[in-house]
């Protein structure tokens, strides 16, 4: 079996571990958030994009995020589907709207760079395209999830889609270079370094840290109020039993 | 100290403010969620594991006072 994290393995461990760590993320990041939203402000207007290149630095992060959070979603679904575990159900469960969150985020403030940019506020690129279908699996993973009531064959349900959009995720990654697209390519995470200029960089970093640290709070409070839904339908299911 | 700021986003003000606004709108939303969703469940818990706590204690039967019968 694969060594889960101790505190992945045990409920009141992580009970445990999430009661200051989530509080610890939340605060990195407003910290993180904000240095990269003074830089982010600070930096000069883009000779191209004018000022709507602040618009990339909460659109990046989210769109980087809508994937990362995916990858979450396919891991804990693996483990859950394999092991049965409890815990990496719940956390796959929780990771969903979030991760639906970040997908929205990422699509309306592409759209809103797109608008003044590419003069559409929409178009059936590669790269967009699969980021909607991406978001199209989160809304899936938790309409299917709503609509089973057997909490077993959900979770088993739920797994299974989640494991077949992980798919989706080096398409999404890809699109840009397997494709001819309006959406430009890679242009930090290169073999040859980044592209960017420093002074959008160190903003647009801090500001993905920020995104990633408040996922990290965020994901934590849900699962705990998994744990504690689960607990609660138990104690309701043995009370009714009595 | 904030003058070093450039918050004059203009010709693009109606694109860049909407974008911070609603990603702040959304963050605000996942914030409240996560919390909300994670208190009311476990508030119910707790008043469930009460209520199973009183009902435990109330099928228990009374414990018996030893005394009486050993009293002379």
């Amino acid at each position: 079996m694969i060594p889960a994290p101790a505190f992945l393995s045990n409920p009141e461990r992580f009970m445990a571990f999430s009661r200051w760590a989530a509080p610890m993320f939340g605060a990195l990041a407003v910290g993180l958030a904000l240095a990269g939203l003074w830089l982010g402000f600070a930096a000069p207007e883009d000779y191209q994009q004018g000022d709507t290149v602040r618009i990339m630095f909460i659109h990046v992060p989210a769109a980087w995020m809508s994937m990362f959070v995916y990858a979450c979603l396919g891991v804990a679904s693996f483990l859950s589907l394999v092991f049965r575990h409890a815990l990496a159900d719940a956390a796959a469960q929780a990771a969903a709207p979030l991760g639906a969150a970040f997908t929205a985020l990422a699509l309306i403030t592409g759209s809103l760079w797109g608008r003044p940019m590419w003069g559409a506020w929409w178009v059936w690129d590669a790269r967009m395209t699969s980021v909607l279908v991406l978001f199209l699996f989160y809304v899936a993973y938790m309409a299917l999830r709503a609509a089973l009531d057997d909490e077993a064959k959900a979770a088993r349900a739920g797994a299974i889609l989640a494991l077949v959009g992980v798919v989706n995720l080096p398409i999404v990654k890809f699109s840009v270079d397997w494709w001819n697209s309006l959406h430009q390519g890679a242009s930090v995470f290169r073999a040859d370094g980044p592209t960017v200029a420093d002074v959008f960089l160190y903003p647009l970093l801090l500001m993905a840290l920020a995104y990633m640290s408040a996922f990290g709070s965020l994901w934590l409070v849900r699962i705990r109020g998994e744990v504690w839904r689960r607990r609660a339908e138990a104690l309701a299911l043995r009370a009714a039993r009595a | 100290m904030f003058a070093m700021l450039d918050f004059d986003a203009s010709p693009y003000g109606a694109y860049v403010w909407p974008a911070f606004a609603i990603t702040a709108l959304v963050f605000i939303g996942m914030i409240a969620g996560a919390l909300a969703h994670a208190r009311h469940w476990r508030a119910r818990t707790e008043t469930l594991r009460k209520t199973a706590e009183g009902a435990e204690a109330a099928r228990r039967p009374p414990a018996q006072d030893l005394g009486k019968d050993i009293a002379p």
